[in-house]
């Protein structure tokens, strides 16, 4: 069934993302990410040992918060936040992952700076219930 | 009965689809009232005008491989690039596949009503009133993105790619050009409630071409599909 298939791929997703981003334990990672990973978002390196360098490298703080999350067929879009990279800012990011044969195998992102509500014209976040005060008094380059 | 949740609205191909219910080859024999081949053309071309229209045309079968054997094929020939939904569910209507493709259409349709027709007709007919926004640089309501539809530079133009969609929201990925001075990738991320499209996020990025990317990839691919 479909049904089982779509929530198969968001859990796969979603273990991946914690795994990797928060959890930091990239040999767990390997059992998620294809050896023949794709990546196209424009700052990551090629492949899963470009993805998971650039985590390693990331700061300790290094966080990821996932909000929606929707599959259809071998696609699963999620929404979510990362904060502690090293700016000061957070980002938003919507990721577009390609499931194959039970790993992630190919991935697409938009990142974006997240507004705080100075910087806001909806007064809506862009991500989750609230808008974030950032730690410095840096405003950020949104 | 429940109360109507929203007024009567005039039918257009924008908030109409047509539902063809198995059309099974093992199920014409049931058809007592009228000849098979009246029923055969008459459910072409009701799908041949369905098409002419461009309406969204949804088609199922019930258990195909099993009892009631394929949909008979004048009318798969008819719809090409439809895919025919086999359920194991009597009533059709159970299958959410179906509600997530209305849902689908619904958002596709208003994007591109906004974005490429930029017609000022789409925010009445397919959002709703309380139209909520969580894009940082627009703010609240329909009214805004009115206004903005005016200013928006000649060369503006949307390219829609992957569309996924589940429950009540709806996905985009795109690519904008005249936003600023790069073209920006995007996903867009509808709610649909109540058949309008009723909240908005974005996340949105300046494409950097493959060339530059740091993997030599395209931030969008037309290998992913697209509407």
């Amino acid at each position: 069934m479909s049904q089982t298939k779509q929530d198969r791929n968001k859990a796969l997703v979603l273990e991946a993302f914690d795994t990797l981003f928060n959890k930091r334990d990239y040999i767990a990672a390997e059992r998620n990410w294809s050896p023949r990973y794709i990546q196209h978002s424009a700052h990551i390196a090629p492949g899963r040992e470009g993805l998971f360098e650039l985590v390693k490298a990331a700061p300790p703080n290094l966080k990821y918060e996932s909000g929606l999350v929707v599959a259809d067929g071998d696609y699963v879009i999620l929404h979510g936040r990362f904060s502690g990279i090293g700016l000061p800012v957070n980002w938003i990011a919507a990721d577009v992952v390609r499931i194959e044969d039970g790993f992630l195998a190919e991935h697409w992102d938009v990142i974006q700076d997240e507004a705080t509500r100075e910087q806001s014209k909806s007064g809506r976040p862009m991500f989750g219930d609230s808008l974030p005060v950032y730690a410095t008094s840096e405003k950020g380059t949104g | 009965m429940p109360e109507q949740p929203h007024p009567y609205d005039p039918l257009t191909s924008d908030n109409t689809a047509l539902v063809l219910v198995d059309h099974q080859v093992g199920l014409m024999t049931g058809v007592r009232d009228y000849s098979t081949g009246e029923l055969k053309h008459n459910v072409v071309a009701l799908a041949k005008a369905a098409k002419a229209l461009k309406l969204p045309i949804v088609a199922t079968t019930t258990a195909r491989d099993s009892l009631w054997g394929p949909t008979f094929p004048e009318l798969v020939e008819a719809l090409p690039g439809v895919e025919i939904i086999d359920r194991s569910s009597v009533n059709a209507f159970d299958d959410e596949r179906k509600a997530a493709d209305s849902k689908k259409a619904l958002a596709v349709a208003g994007i591109k009503g906004v974005f490429i027709d930029r017609d000022p007709t789409v925010f009445d007919r397919l959002f709703s009133a309380d139209y909520r926004q969580h894009n940082p640089q627009i703010p609240n309501g329909t009214a805004a993105i009115k206004a903005l539809l005016g200013k928006l530079p000649a060369d503006f133009k949307y390219e829609p790619g992957l569309v996924v969609a589940e429950g009540d929201y709806v996905t985009i990925h795109g690519r904008y050009f005249g936003w600023g001075p790069k073209p920006m990738i995007a996903v867009d991320i509808f709610r649909v409630a109540n058949g309008k499209i009723a909240e908005h996020w974005d996340v949105m990025q300046e494409e950097v071409p493959a060339a530059q990317s740091a993997n030599g990839n395209s931030m969008l691919t037309s290998t992913q599909g697209s509407v």
